[in-house]
């Protein structure tokens, strides 16, 4: 099998060029963001576009996309799980729950898998202590469940 | 339409109270956490339809105990049901709205006494809270406008607006003393005042942190307007957690409907005053919620903390005097406005007013938001509030101020949760997040786990917090192996400091926290790690010998069940063996045993 690709089309790139104000540096996080969303990481391509489009330097574009954990400069998966590590989650099993998930995919924690299905990240304390353990998929909160059958729904039928 | 006038304003307010006149009003909470609430009204509202019952199905924000959801509340008779079904829909229209009767199962039961109570005034968790900043949780449709002004919300502003100058707005936050919630507990009214007097043509009025966000975004506007009349601002931003899509969404909605209703924007309610809001949206990294951190992010830089001098208050956005406080302190700003200082000084303590919203986690039986004045003691937050701990464990510490707060003992249980008192015992009240733990639980292992993960989110800027944390966490690491040495402990303490002193923002400063107050509280299982090579805790796993006590042992093989590695052997009624040479210490058996019988040796 070979491995999947994202295609990064001309179209949509000047698309997300067209949305940005022109020289404008504090849209850079904005630009990111529409980057990840569209291409699922932040091609070298697109980040060398926007630098041109918001008069800074490429530098600052890598600076930001690789400080935040929400950036990638390679494709994260069609899904992405992101296991709270705050305090109450820690205490019910979010440990476990990171561990499952990661060994059950062969991957390490921050990594996706060959066929760009699923990431496994970490997050900070998402607020919803309540319902810990908590993943965020794809945004979306889950919780309140026993950390291996959480991660068996987590991941479909996949092992 | 646009309000133009503090008539106008009312008017509105009277409409929105009176659309539901003659309809009894069902609540069903839609917060981040309850899943099934949008089914559950739908089941509600087809089953009222066949019934010929008229009802008003209205959604609610996060009642902040999101592990009873879905819950459902009829306001007008003051009922509460948790864990609600579609399926339940019947019930609820005929028996709970048609004859207040609420079945056992949908009634609340209470962590402590197991008793079940139906009516909120009743719910022990609940009641016991004094919810001033979570007024309206669970109350009102946070993504509806109409719903808070008809809980009054935007009257302290228009008040503000149109009453008073910034000057006394300014002093009446002053004569309230309250201070902010975002952690540090500086006094907004100073903060304001600064910002105020200092030189520049114009300010920005900036609002941090989410969780309010989700509950009541309008409250959260009306204190960034009634800060932003005071201070002077034209311009605001309400910074918030791009991974929070619910909170995005809520406050993106907020701001464009309180615009278009005169409320934000040119001319508040047909005054001179225009103040703009926008939203910006940061990284979920913990460092982004610094106050500096944040003002860099919108000018769309790295969000690494800077120096506090100058102070943003006089050199903060884009080289503007700007004034930044959290979502929290701004909810509580309007109940300041307009019930006076005085009244705001009625609960908390004299050093810090009011109440602070904690959000319990962990090892308790009742997790989840709790409002509670300044000066309430560990011990009512956790086992009268919170129930407890939970199962038939026993109390061992608590984590207070989040993940860089300070463990506390049982000791520590009478400790009045406020900032001068927690932080004599090492601790903070930070993020408000009180993480309870019990007795099969490793302070030392706590430790390296939060100082791991701290130093995983140190931006770099110093070296302190960035070679400090990750020294810490290493040495802490080898402790949890089983290769510490005595000499390990002093050589912990001594970094720590260093890093709590040299660090640049609150992020190095505090995070030595849970190092220092373990190392206070908790030397004896230091030492036992590094002299005894044993975790009492039991969760070291390089440390700890599991064994089946066989006079406890009931022989019902749980602990078989899900031992991964086939280490428990016994025959069903008779005790159980673990065999040291399979287990690898994980610890399952211990949380399946109802009995007790695994012990550490
Ligand atoms: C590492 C770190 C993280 C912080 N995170 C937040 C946060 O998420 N939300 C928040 O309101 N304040 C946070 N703060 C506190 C802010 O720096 C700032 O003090 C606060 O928002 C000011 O508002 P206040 O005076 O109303 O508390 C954080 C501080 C530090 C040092
Ligand atoms: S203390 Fe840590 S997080 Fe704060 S500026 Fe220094 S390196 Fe960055």
């Amino acid at each position: 099998m070979s491995e999947p690709a994202i295609v990064i089309d001309a179209k949509r790139v000047s698309d997300l060029l067209d949305r940005l104000p022109a020289g404008e540096a504090s849209a850079l996080p904005e630009a990111l963001r529409a980057a990840q969303a569209a291409f699922r990481h932040v091609p070298r391509e697109v980040a060398a576009a926007v630098a041109r489009r918001l008069s800074v330097p490429a530098s600052r574009v890598f600076g930001l996309a690789t400080f935040h954990g929400e950036f990638s400069l390679f494709p994260k998966g069609e899904v992405v799980l992101k296991v709270c590590t705050g305090a109450a989650c820690h205490g019910r099993g979010a440990p476990t729950l990171l561990d499952e998930l990661l060994s059950k995919l062969g991957i390490a924690s921050g990594g996706t898998t060959k066929d760009l299905k699923f990431t496994v990240e970490t997050t900070n304390c998402v607020g919803a202590c309540a319902m810990a353990p908590v993943v965020s998929v794809n945004g979306e909160l889950r919780g309140n469940a026993e950390p291996s059958a959480m991660a068996k729904e987590l991941l479909g039928g996949r092992s | 339409m646009k309000l133009d006038g503090r008539e106008a304003f009312s008017r509105a307010g009277e409409a929105a109270r009176g659309r539901d006149a003659g309809r009894t009003v069902v609540r069903v909470c839609r917060g981040g956490g309850c899943r099934g609430g949008a089914a559950v009204a739908a089941a509600i509202e087809s089953t009222a339809r066949e019934a010929g019952t008229v009802l008003a199905v209205r959604s609610a924000g996060c009642h902040g105990c999101c592990d009873l959801g879905p819950v459902v509340t009829v306001p007008a008779a003051g009922l509460f049901l948790a864990g609600v079904k579609p399926a339940d829909a019947p019930e609820i229209v005929t028996k709970v709205i048609g004859a207040g009767e609420v079945p056992d199962r949908l009634a609340v039961k209470d962590a402590a006494t197991k008793k079940r109570f139906a009516r909120e005034a009743e719910i022990p968790f609940l009641a016991g809270q004094t919810r001033i900043g979570l007024r309206n949780a669970g109350r009102i449709d946070p993504a509806d406008l109409d719903d808070a002004i008809a809980a009054g919300t935007y009257g302290a502003a228009a008040k503000a607006l149109t009453t008073m100058t910034p000057e006394q707005v300014i002093a009446v936050i002053e004569a309230s003393g309250l201070r902010g919630r975002g952690g540090a507990g500086f006094s907004t009214g100073l903060k304001w005042r600064a910002c105020r007097e200092a030189t520049g043509d114009d300010r920005f009025a900036v609002a941090n942190g989410t969780v309010l966000l989700e509950i009541d975004p309008h409250a959260v506007l009306e204190g960034l307007l009634i800060a932003a009349y005071a201070v002077g601002a034209h311009e605001g931003f309400v910074f918030a957690r791009a991974d929070s899509a619910r909170a995005v969404a809520l406050v993106k909605g907020a701001i464009e409907t309180a615009t278009a209703r005169g409320l934000l924007g040119e001319r508040i309610l047909g005054t001179d005053f225009s103040f703009t809001v926008r939203l910006a949206l940061g990284g979920s990294e913990f460092v982004c919620g610094e106050s500096t951190a944040v003002l860099r992010a919108i000018e769309g830089l790295v969000p690494e903390p800077r120096v506090k001098y100058p102070r943003s208050a006089e050199r903060g956005l884009f080289g503007r005097p700007t004034v930044l406080d959290n979502s929290e302190t701004l909810a509580l700003v309007p109940v300041v406005v307009a019930r006076g200082p005085e009244e705001f000084r009625k609960v908390g303590t004299a050093e810090s007013p009011g109440t602070k919203v904690l959000n319990l986690g962990g090892r308790v039986r009742q997790g989840g938001l709790f409002e509670v004045p300044f000066g309430t003691t560990l011990r009512t937050l956790v086992f009268g509030l919170g129930g407890g701990v939970a199962g038939k464990r026993r109390f061992k510490a608590a984590m207070v101020g989040g993940p860089s707060g300070g463990i506390l003992g049982e000791a520590d249980l009478d400790t009045p949760l406020d900032y001068g008192p927690l932080a004599a015992r090492g601790a903070i009240v930070g993020s408000g997040n009180v993480m309870v733990m019990d007795d099969h639980s490793c302070p030392v292992d706590v430790a390296r786990y939060f100082t791991h993960s701290l130093a995983a989110e140190s931006c770099g800027k110093c070296v302190p917090c960035r070679e400090g944390l990750h020294h810490l966490a290493e040495i802490l690491t080898r402790i949890t192996l089983g290769e510490g040495t005595p000499a390990d402990l002093p050589r912990l303490r001594a970094l720590a400091r260093v890093v709590a002193d040299a660090s640049l923002c609150g992020l190095g400063k505090t995070a030595p926290n849970v190092v220092l107050s373990t190392l206070d509280r908790f030397e004896a299982e230091y030492r036992a790690h590094v002299e005894d090579r044993k975790c009492p805790g039991g969760v070291c796993r390089a440390l700890t010998k599991f064994e089946i006590d066989t006079d406890l042992c009931e022989g019902c093989q749980a602990c078989q069940k899900v031992c991964p590695t086939g280490a428990i052997s016994g025959a069903k009624k008779q005790p159980h063996r673990i065999d040291p040479e399979i287990c690898t210490a994980c610890g399952m058996c211990r949380t399946k045993c109802k009995f007790d019988a695994i012990t550490v040796v």
